[in-house]
């Protein structure tokens, strides 16, 4: 025990001298109970016995079993864990056959109010706001003591100096609570009799004690002298006394609390005056650079400072012989600081950098070091000390331990402008190449050699590479942590050999490892608790695993039931075992959202000749959504989803019905999650819907089923029925233009299944800086499903985003995506204009399953759908959309200032009427630069693409550029 | 007659009594920062000899304040993660204990009163020593008194510098008083050291003596 036992001999002043070692008489004793049969152990809630089955599921004593103390004190542990419960304890009493357990719990009485009665001398609402800013509104009332001690420091630091608080704990119940009274007797408030003030506080001392609000016969109020006290100084600070000091403390205090002599202690210290001579200094610098005022000093650390920050500021500027130097001279009181500033010459790179002695790593690499010391830059020395010190990082990442990196500012003949120059000159002794050669580990015994060498990348034999040998420690940390060892550590001990050679030791403190007793959930009032047991990723028994706790986190956050979730680890005394409780706090089970926004698009439309036109369109929108989550307990959701667009019509020439809402969209989605106990989420989504397309408008109606189920967190497959009827109308297209099939089923049924797979390790899916997202979805439509049309049709993507290592944050994004479709045959009878009928067979899809681009998500050169060879746009220049689809898109992000950034693309892709004729050398294509800017609520864009070959179409050049305007990355 | 109704009654009554006594076997005495000790902990800290209680007074009262400066330490010394101790000082610590107890039945006895297990204490005795170890480290090599506080001490205390009724000559003592004033100095920092820990953390205390 030691220090210890000496300490708390030490500590316990005014306590009887201690006893022998082994006492204890006196203390509670058990022997008459323990190794004895349980009999019957109930828990009592304030003196109702309680039949809660999660409470007394958790009490390790059962009936049947012997009395264990560690049984007891475990349960003891369970049950706080819960946080429900204020006070336990356990009661035994001897009956026939053994013994009776009761164990009494006292549930936790939150505070819900607090009450202040008495002679209060000060405001009411000052002193709770000193409670509530202290403890918060409802403390707990186990601290009431706490907070009476606190009071009477806030009494004391007003004037009350023998202010009596006593603090009132009253419970009450149904609804159970507690109201925390405090009686207060003030007492009289101390005023000022006597002031002694040291020093001279430079005026006369009544109007100086006037001032701080000292003066004889004032209410003493501490807290008031000392921020007048403050305020003083500062003044005093203002006025160039930068060294001022002042205090005041009780001398002598009456014993009724009634009076106090003060002692103030008030140093103004000498008046400084800061004068600059030499080179002058940037004005809007001085504070910074010479910080007397701020610091309150000028002693000589202050001052050495000073100069060691001007002559840094103007190194930075490229006067690298730069000098400050400090003096100061005390005359009549006063000090005055003279800063004598030399800038001497500015200097500038001449040749560039030149390196010598690198022969391992190639010139090109040494290079990327060397990118602040281009010729014609200033020449900042710190910037020849980074590079050499890059250089030797580049080095030691590949081996070499003992590498050199020398460097030197060789000055040359000054340019004939009187300008210096420079040039820096960096000497490589490369020295040999290290070789990692062996590996061990010390201080291992939970993991053996062999299992901590799989999680090792660096072998015998390999160059001693540091950043990796340090990512193999962390890996080895990982690995303890997630056996439950949470204390471990690991330290790497790199030894030389014979100079070519290192000894990699790892050497591992485990510590104790921590086992999950019991997992708690507390806080889930409507959550079914199974919903929550199926995420939680511990288990009793098992080591705490960190992996775990963070996984089961993650879990209990995506099921989106809950506002907060906390999960806390209790231990039991000292033992290393811990129960785990998650308390989570239920989110509303009923949202309500809705918002507005306006899309800024160029689509087709007819002109006056009955010719495609580009124009703009401005669509304001709205939507509304009603969800109710978490029904039943079980995590199911349904939610109602309605949206409205208001657009110009195509048709303007018109009176009145220049607007219109040809766009909507109301969709009912039911979700169930782990349906029948699978790893699936199923969902069913009711749709009713009309859209605008450029050459048509659709109505859609129709239900989908999709079972949906996560592989890993990246990967999810999933497979969907879709049953429904698309009407197509107002079509621009003319009967001869129009496929067939929407001649023949101007409204189609579709009775289809379709199935996915996906990969998406995208790090953010709204704005994305790196990772990939990889899908692949195919659907087959038939008759013998229900639709009056068959067909298949498969959609592949590819997107890639990357940190680009030039630059600040520069991310290049790229997709490529195909779309390949084919009706199945069949036969129809198609009427002529004259009106003979014959039989023909047709293998198209419907228009509203067709393949289109051109718009802001595809190709941003183009209109909306307007990209198709020409097989796929009519004479006019409206797009039929086709069987084939691709698409490359390659862009480059680049943050300018705040959220402001740029972007630069290049967008290629065609629409094909038939799978064959798909040909990558007939693309189209454009390029395009753009605006982001990340609002609140997301990315908010504008890109401006422009095409690189316009072609004519109905007679006309088409539009050379199309501005888009839009929510949300293009991809 | 009615002598023996009422000699039968207070047996009664005496037997329901017996029968209902029920004694407190464990509670929770206190909390500090999230952490119980309870009313187990503070018997075998006390009968283990970890903490000597005064012999007048109220043991449980006495020991429970140590064990919460204890934890309240430890909250602090967990914070920072000094060294883990030497296994051999841990296994001497665990032998001063055997030897305070005296048997090995006392110390079954004790284990299975108090519900603790050896490896329990000897993550307790682990702790003490880290929590030394702290102290050491922190307040340690820090206090050097002044020649003139060494000799104010051996003027005002005599008393610790005579032996067989004769004051020992200053030269001779001077080594005692320095480390009796260092000893002060670092008793008194860390009394400051610990009521700021209590301040800064939550600790309730739910023993009230006579309850």
């Amino acid at each position: 025990m030691g220090l210890l036992l000496a300490f708390a001999l030490l500590v316990s002043q005014g306590q009887p001298p201690a006893g022998p070692p082994l006492a204890g008489q006196g203390l509670p004793s058990t022997a008459d109970y323990t190794g004895r049969m349980i009999v019957r152990a109930e828990l009592s809630i304030e003196g109702q016995v309680s039949s809660d089955s999660t409470l007394v599921g958790i009490l390790e004593t059962r009936p049947g079993l012997q009395l264990s103390m560690a049984a007891v004190r475990d349960t003891i542990a369970h049950l706080w864990s819960l946080g429900r419960f204020q006070e336990i304890s356990v009661s035994a009493s001897a009956v026939e056959g053994g013994v009776a357990l009761r164990y009494e719990v006292v549930p936790v009485h939150s505070v819900r109010r607090i009450a202040f009665r008495g002679n209060l001398g000060l405001g009411e609402s000052g002193v709770r706001r000193a409670v509530t800013d202290g403890f918060g509104a409802a403390p707990p009332a186990s601290r009431a003591a706490s907070i009476a001690e606190m009071l009477q420091g806030h009494y004391f630091d007003r004037g009350y100096l023998a202010a009596a608080i006593r603090p009132v704990v009253e419970e009450v119940h149904d609804p159970e609570g507690t109201i925390l009274t405090f009686e207060i007797e003030a007492g009289a408030r101390a005023a000022v009799r006597r002031v002694t003030v040291v020093g001279d506080p430079g005026e006369p001392k009544d109007s100086f004690l006037r001032e701080i609000e000292a003066d004889p016969g004032r209410p003493y109020q501490r807290v008031e002298v000392q921020s007048r006290l403050a305020g003083y100084l500062e003044q005093l600070r203002r006025g160039g006394r930068y060294e001022a000091q002042g205090s005041h403390r009780i001398a002598l205090q009456t014993d009724d609390g009634r009076s106090v002599d003060l002692t103030v202690n008030i140093e103004r210290g000498p008046e400084v005056v800061v004068r600059y001579e030499g080179d002058a200094l940037p004005k809007d610098r001085l504070e910074e650079l010479v910080p007397v005022r701020n610091e309150g000093s000028v002693d000589v650390d202050i001052l050495e400072d000073s100069e060691r920050r001007i002559v840094a500021y103007l190194n930075q500027q490229g006067y690298w012989k730069a000098s400050a130097t400090a003096t100061r001279r005390e005359q009549d009181g006063r000090v005055e600081i003279v800063f004598t500033v030399r800038r001497g010459v500015q200097y500038r790179i001449a040749g560039g950098p030149q390196v010598t002695g690198n022969a391992f790593v190639p010139a090109e690499q040494i290079r990327l070091a060397l990118d602040t010391l281009k010729e014609g830059d200033v020449f900042v020395a710190a910037n020849l000390d980074a590079a050499s010190a890059q250089i030797r990082g580049i080095y030691l990442r590949r081996g070499f331990g003992r590498i050199k990196v020398q460097s030197a500012a060789n000055e040359l003949n000054p340019s004939p402008s009187g300008e210096g120059r420079i040039q820096p000159v960096i000497s490589i002794t490369e020295g040999s190449l290290m070789r990692i050669t062996d590996v061990t580990f010390s201080g291992n015994k939970a993991l053996s050699t062999a299992q901590l060498g799989t999680r090792l990348a660096i072998a015998p034999g390999q160059p001693y590479f540091e950043p990796q040998v340090i990512q193999d420690r962390e890996n080895i940390l990982s690995e303890y942590l997630n056996r439950g060892f949470s204390t471990a550590a690991v330290t790497l001990v790199p030894a030389v050999v014979e100079d070519t050679g290192v000894n990699i030791t790892f050497e591992i403190v485990e510590g104790p490892q921590s086992i999950v007793d019991h997992v708690l959930v507390v806080g889930n009032v409507r959550t079914d608790s199974r919903v929550i047991e199926r995420e939680i990723q511990l288990r009793t028994g098992e080591p705490l695993s960190l992996d775990a706790l963070f996984e089961t986190r993650r879990r209990l956050g995506a099921l989106g039931l809950f506002r907060r979730i906390r999960i806390t680890e209790i231990p039991h005394g000292d033992t290393e075992r811990r129960d785990i409780v998650i308390t989570v706090e239920e989110a509303p089970s009923t949202t309500v959202g809705y918002g507005g926004g306006l899309e800024l698009s160029q689509r087709l439309a007819s002109g006056a000749e009955g010719a495609a036109e580009e124009r703009f369109e401005l669509a304001p929108r709205g939507f509304f959504e009603l969800g109710r989550r978490n029904i039943g307990g079980k995590n199911r959701s349904a939610n109602l989803y309605t949206r409205l667009s208001l657009r110009a019509d195509d048709d303007q020439s018109g009176p009145g019905g220049r607007f219109g809402f040809p766009e909507y969209r109301v969709v009912g989605t039911y979700r169930e999650p782990k349906t029948f106990g699978w790893n699936a989420d199923v969902t069913i989504t009711a749709a009713l819907e009309q859209g605008v397309r450029s050459t048509f408008k659709f109505a859609r109606k129709g239900i989908n089923a999709e079972i949906l189920r996560r592989l890993s967190p990246q990967i999810r497959v999933s497979a969907r029925y879709t049953f429904g009827t698309t009407r197509t109308f107002d079509e621009v297209l003319t009967e001869q233009e129009q496929a067939t099939i929407d001649r023949i089923f101007p409204q189609v049924r579709l009775s289809a299944f379709s199935a996915s797979i996906a990969r998406d390790t995208r790090d953010d899916v709204l704005d994305p800086a790196r990772g990939f997202f990889l899908s692949s979805e195919g659907s087959i439509a038939a008759r013998t499903l229900g639709g009056q049309v068959g067909f298949i049709r498969s959609y592949l993507q590819g997107q890639m985003y990357r940190r680009l290592p030039v630059g600040k944050r520069v991310i290049f994004a790229g997709r490529v995506a195909l779309g390949v479709a084919d009706g199945f045959p069949r036969p129809v009878r198609v009427v002529a204009p004259d009106g003979t009928v014959t039989e023909q067979t047709i293998e198209d899809l419907p228009a509203s399953e067709r393949f289109f681009a051109g718009g802001d998500t595809t190709m941003r050169g183009f209109a909306l759908d307007s990209v198709g060879a020409p097989q796929t746009i009519s004479s006019a220049g409206f797009p039929r959309g086709g069987n084939g689809l691709v698409l490359l898109n390659a862009e480059l992000r680049v943050p300018v200032w705040g959220d402001v950034g740029a972007a630069f693309f290049v967008d290629g892709g065609n629409v094909f009427e038939r799978v064959t004729q798909i040909d990558l050398g007939n693309l189209l294509a454009a390029v395009g630069l753009g605006i982001r800017y990340k609002s609140p609520f997301g990315p908010l864009r504008f890109d401006v693409g422009f095409k690189v070959d316009r072609r004519e179409i109905g007679g006309r050049l088409e539009s050379p550029r199309a501005f888009h305007f839009s929510f949300g990355q293009a991809f | 007659m009615r002598g023996r109704r009422g000699l039968v009654v207070g047996l009664l009554l005496l037997l329901l009594s017996i029968q209902l006594r029920a004694d407190v076997i464990d509670r929770i005495l206190a909390t500090v920062g999230g952490a119980l000790i309870l009313q187990t902990d503070v018997v075998a800290a006390a009968r283990l000899g970890f903490v000597r209680p005064p012999a007048q007074g109220d043991s449980l009262q006495w020991t429970l304040d140590r064990l919460i400066e204890r934890r309240l330490m430890l909250i602090e010394v967990d914070r920072y993660g000094p060294p883990e101790p030497d296994r051999s000082e841990v296994d001497r610590r665990m032998q001063e204990m055997d030897s305070r107890i005296g048997s090995g039945e006392r110390l079954d006895a004790i284990i299975r009163e108090t519900g603790l297990s050896v490896e329990q204490l000897r993550l307790y005795v682990r702790d003490d020593l880290r929590i030394d170890g702290y102290i050491e480290q922190r307040f340690g090599a820090t206090f050097q008194p002044s020649e003139d506080d060494i000799v104010r001490y051996y003027r005002d205390h005599p008393a610790e510098f005579t032996r067989d009724g004769k004051l020992r000559p200053f030269n001779d003592a001077r080594d005692d008083a320095r480390a009796a004033i260092a000893a002060q100095l670092r008793a008194a920092a860390v009394r400051e050291w610990l009521s700021g820990l209590r301040r800064r953390t939550e600790v309730n205390v739910l023993y009230f003596p006579g309850r």
